[in-house]
């Protein structure tokens, strides 16, 4: 490159960049001055031009090097320059929060609590709906259902003579049970476990492994291999954790495999921390036969979709005609798992959604008429030359300070929080956390992103008073201020905006709370249609090694109940299958003789008694006559409930005509009918229909008996005297019937007071924000009251400015709240009962509540309004 | 074969031209002259090198540039010392002079 190329390149980059610019200014003057100084030595221009060049040395190199430490310079320099900002942005945030500590104390609390509140919810969703179950792979489990939906097809075809095996292949692994209870005998202590007969799938394609011992080999999945499986709790419990029970031989007897051998031998102990989808399993046992899957595992590259059509591809042509509405249906298992409590647990996260917005909306209430409080400072600030932006950031920072100490003590709370209520939560929802109650604890990386998310939200609501109010006033505006009479007030459309949004928040939360308590209040009102105090529940098997006939099964009961009712404390005792409030229990089709066919009849559900029941329960209305014992070798007999009675004879006596259960093929005579008695309250409430135990001798059945002391005390009681009948008879699940009616409202009473006290939350921070934005008004206007009670204005005339304030917020949020709860209240339905979404009394009243909480909000900065003498208040400032 | 004196201040030169701002602001050009003049010429920094040390130490805020005119009435970059420019000059000083002594000590006749 020549010499006056290089120049001419210099003097070319003056019109690049700045920065560039004053590097070749630089050069060139170094150059400038060499070629003058060689000028005046005695060389040519032309010659000293090229000679100051050389003497330079390497141009380019210095220029690049140069150019790139000047940009680091630069950056490094913003850098520092950020630093320091924020270092003092901070100073002046927490500056400010000792100046107002009521203020910042607030804020923080609210969005603290709204954030550990929103935390929590998230994390008990997190755990049932959105972490995987504790399976390998367990995304690709499917759950198969025998028909299109989880309802009972009335059609539906019969499975029996299906061949299961050619699934194999469709699926990468099924997974069948069966499950069963079981009665441990054999010693004094005979107890009833629950248990189930399971396919080699459920240890390979859910990744179960005996701790101890080892799992079911391949030929003991056939009939009559004495051979089982214990629970890690069942081993502690009856077994002291003897490591010497692999081999050991036990009685066992099954529920609904009577046939199997009684005895067998352990081979394996599951790990305490198996947990299983189905319910708890004490006893697991090979099952033989090729079954319907429960369970199944999608091979690899394969939709559930595409694995739901070959699965009915296999199965329809085997079962001939059938309804065409009739298919076979695969849903997740975690689908599965958890559908009963998706519900509330949307209900809960959309509640603890609209907290957290109205926490969120009462911060940047507050912060924006704290904010057109400190317009004069933010105004000094801007005529002593901080600039527009400095401002703001200065205004974000507090409120970042804010919001992150909100966001981590919310996290660290809620944290807490689900520590210790995991098994809490699972009783409430009655269904266990996936993977047990200390999985509910959710992770580091989700308290890290509740951190994150909870601080967005507090800076995302700081922003926007923020941002709003910082429309720089000009200096002008300054002189005004310093006289207090800017009546700005920040942004009056977003002060009531907020509001407005709070108020209508709050009113969907109440309406949710309201909806909630009625339904509560309908539950605990509804007649049950039976007595259940002072009456104790239990289940008890009849075990078929030693009541192997249905004569002796009738037998042994008739001693059993002979035995309770002469034993001391009890006042009568029946049994009776299923028990009440059992739930889950399919309904059976029931036919009237000589009209329709077996499948368009009524649903009725149908429990097999002893005479004594009705008088144990102490159902009424009894028309007819009960049955007795004589009944054994009668006729088949029925009674009916009313309801059931009047759908299949609208117009005539139902004593004396005759009725089908189901593709039962006896013909019942009605001897007598009762009253209804009400089923778990997430089932259609269906008619009863009893048949008496003589005629249908069950293997299970459920004790109930009326006592005359505390029925939570008499279980002992009862198990003795059952156990002097005979020494394989064990009551399980002893407990009052009381409770197990109680136990099914308790999903609706969670979610119910979980609304109430976020209602009440809500309805607080609706007060306070209302309230604040008022006073402030009220603040600001302070001398034009003041003047115009000095020149005899009214209270009334004062009371009407304040409330033209208040009341068109009110109102409009209200109105919004109205129309979203009834957009959203549907979402409820499915967990209301003996009320509608849309109830209009709840609406009503919930609106009346809340207008009259506003109103005392207003009223308080009314009387601080006129209450003001008027000297005091034009001094003021 | 006869040695370059300017090979010897390939480490130094930083703290040559901290010495040379000690003594007053100056833009390049006239450091370049000082240091010439001071070491009677046998000191002659290649002007590239000396650029490069400038900006260097200007990013490492030992020094400071600033815009002026010179006597001349032209533009120039005049730099001078920063506090903290001043404490690297007398830790640079302070490590030379041991570092000449410890030389002077090996290269003494025994």
């Amino acid at each position: 490159m020549s010499a006056d190329r290089k120049y001419r390149r210099l003097v070319r980059l003056r019109f690049l960049k700045a920065s560039d610019r004053e590097l070749s200014d630089e050069f060139r003057f170094h150059l400038d001055m060499r070629t003058a100084e060689l000028v005046r030595s005695g060389l040519s221009p032309h010659h000293a031009r090229a000679e100051a060049l050389r003497q330079f040395g390497d141009v380019d190199d210095a220029w690049d090097y140069c150019r790139s430490e000047d940009r680091r310079r630069m950056r490094e320099y913003r850098f520092t320059t950020w630093l320091g900002n924020l270092r003092r942005d901070l100073l002046l945030g927490l500056r400010a929060m000792r100046r107002h500590p009521a203020f910042a104390v607030t804020s923080v609390v609210v969005l603290a609590v709204a954030i550990a509140i929103a935390t929590s919810v998230y994390g008990v969703v997190h755990a049932y709906v959105i972490r995987p179950l504790p399976y390998p792979d367990a995304g690709r489990l499917v759950h198969v259902i025998a028909g299109p939906s989880r309802e009972l097809f009335r059609n539906a075809p019969s499975l029996a003579s299906v061949n299961w095996t050619a699934l194999d292949s469709v699926f990468a692994a099924t997974v069948a049970w069966d499950l069963d209870g079981f009665t441990l005998a054999g010693d004094d202590r005979p107890e009833y476990v629950d248990g189930a007969w399971v396919s080699p799938g459920y240890f390979t394609a859910l990744g179960m492994r005996p701790a101890v011992g080892r799992g079911f080999t391949g030929d003991e999945y056939t009939t009559g291999t004495p051979v089982a499986i214990i629970s890690d709790a069942l081993w502690a419990r009856r077994f002291g954790r003897d490591p010497g029970v692999v081999g050991r031989s036990i009685r066992a007897h099954s529920t609904d495999r009577p046939a199997e051998n009684q005895r067998m031998t352990i081979v394996g102990v599951m790990p305490a921390d198996a947990w299983h989808v189905s319910r708890f399993t004490d006893v697991l046992r090979p099952l033989s036969t090729p079954r319907i899957p429960s369970l199944a595992r999608l091979p690899d590259g394969i939709t559930m979709a595409e694995a739901e059509r070959r699965l009915n591809a296999i199965i329809l042509p085997q079962l001939g005609a059938v309804d065409p509405a009739w298919h076979m249906t695969l849903v997740s298992l975690q689908d599965e798992y958890t559908y009963q409590v998706r519900p509330i647990l949307h209900a809960l996260l959309g509640a603890s959604a609209f907290l957290l917005l109205i926490g969120g909306a009462s911060v940047a209430g507050a912060q924006v008429a704290r904010m057109s409080a400190r317009r004069a400072e933010i105004q000094v600030r801007v005529a002593l030359g901080a600039s527009r932006h400095r401002v703001i950031m200065q205004l974000l920072t507090e409120s970042v300070v804010l919001a992150v100490a909100a966001a981590i003590s919310g996290v660290l709370l809620a944290h807490l929080v689900l520590g210790a209520a995991g098994p809490f939560v699972a009783e409430q929802l009655r269904a266990d956390v996936p993977g047990g109650a200390q999985r509910l604890a959710p992770g580091g990386a989700v308290l890290g992103l509740a951190v994150l998310l909870g601080a967005l939200i507090g800076v995302g609501f700081g922003m926007l008073p923020a941002f709003l109010s910082a429309h720089i006033p000009s200096a002008g505006a300054l002189r005004s201020a310093a006289k207090g009479i800017v009546r700005g007030a920040g942004s009056p459309t977003l002060r009531r905006t907020l509001i407005a949004g709070q108020v209508a928040l709050t009113m969907m939360l109440l309406v949710g709370a309201g909806l909630m308590t009625r339904s509560i209040i309908a539950l605990g009102s509804a007649p049950l249609g039976f007595n259940a105090e002072s009456v104790v529940k239990a289940n008890l098997l009849l075990p078929l090694g030693r009541f192997s006939d249905a004569a002796a099964r009738r037998a042994g009961v008739d001693r059993m109940l002979a035995t309770l009712a002469a034993t001391p404390g009890v006042h009568s005792a029946a049994v009776v299958s299923p028990h009440p409030y059992r739930g889950t229990i399919a309904p059976s089709v029931v036919t009237a003789e000589g009209r329709g066919s077996a499948t368009d009849g009524p649903q009725a559900v149908m429990y097999v008694v002893s005479p004594e029941y009705f008088g144990v329960l102490q159902i009424p209305g009894i028309t007819g006559r009960t049955f007795r014992p004589g009944d054994a070798d009668g006729t088949p007999v029925v009674i009916v409930s009313e309801a059931l009675a009047r759908r299949l004879w609208p117009d005539a006596d139902p004593i004396g005509r005759r009725l089908r259960v189901g593709a039962d093929t006896v013909w019942r005579s009605v001897i007598g009918t009762v009253r209804e008695t009400r089923e778990v309250v997430s089932a259609t409430q269906q008619p009863d229909l009893y048949v008496p135990y003589a005629q249908l001798p069950r293997a299970f059945v459920s004790v109930v008996t009326r006592v005359r002391s505390d029925p939570a005390s008499m279980g002992p009681v009862l198990q003795r005297a059952v156990a002097q009948v005979d020494d394989v008879l064990a009551l399980a699940d002893v407990e009052p019937l009381a409770a197990v009616v109680d136990r099914d409202g308790s999903r609706h009473r969670a979610l119910a007071g979980v609304l109430v006290v976020f209602a009440a939350f809500a309805l607080g921070l609706a007060v306070l924000g209302l309230y604040s934005s008022l006073a402030y008004v009220v603040a600001q206007r302070r001398q034009e009251i003041a003047i115009r009670v000095a020149i005899g204005a009214s209270p009334r005339g004062i009371a009407r400015i304040v409330l033209g304030e208040g009341i068109p917020v009110v109102a409009a949020g209200l109105l919004a709240g109205t129309i979203l709860s009834f957009a959203l209240t549907r979402l409820l339905a499915t967990q209301l009962y003996g009320v509608t979404p849309t109830d209009p009394l709840t609406f009503v009243a919930i609106a009346a509540v809340l207008a009259l909480t506003a109103l005392v909000a207003i009223a308080v900065p009314i009387r601080q309004a006129v209450g003001v003498p008027p000297a005091i208040a034009l001094r003021a400032d | 074969m006869p040695r370059d004196p300017n090979d010897l201040l390939y480490g130094s030169l930083d703290m040559l031209v901290l010495r040379a701002l000690a003594w007053e602001p100056m833009h390049g050009y006239a450091i370049s002259g000082w240091i010439r003049l001071r070491t009677d010429g046998v000191i002659e920094i290649v002007d590239a090198a000396l650029y490069k040390a400038l900006h260097r130490l200007e990013r490492q805020a030992l020094i400071e540039g600033e815009w002026g005119a010179t006597e001349g009435n032209r533009r120039a970059k005049f730099y001078r010392l920063t506090a903290a420019g001043r404490r690297a000059l007398r830790e640079e000083r302070g490590a030379w002079e041991q570092y000449i002594a410890a030389v002077h000590k090996v290269l003494e006749p025994a």
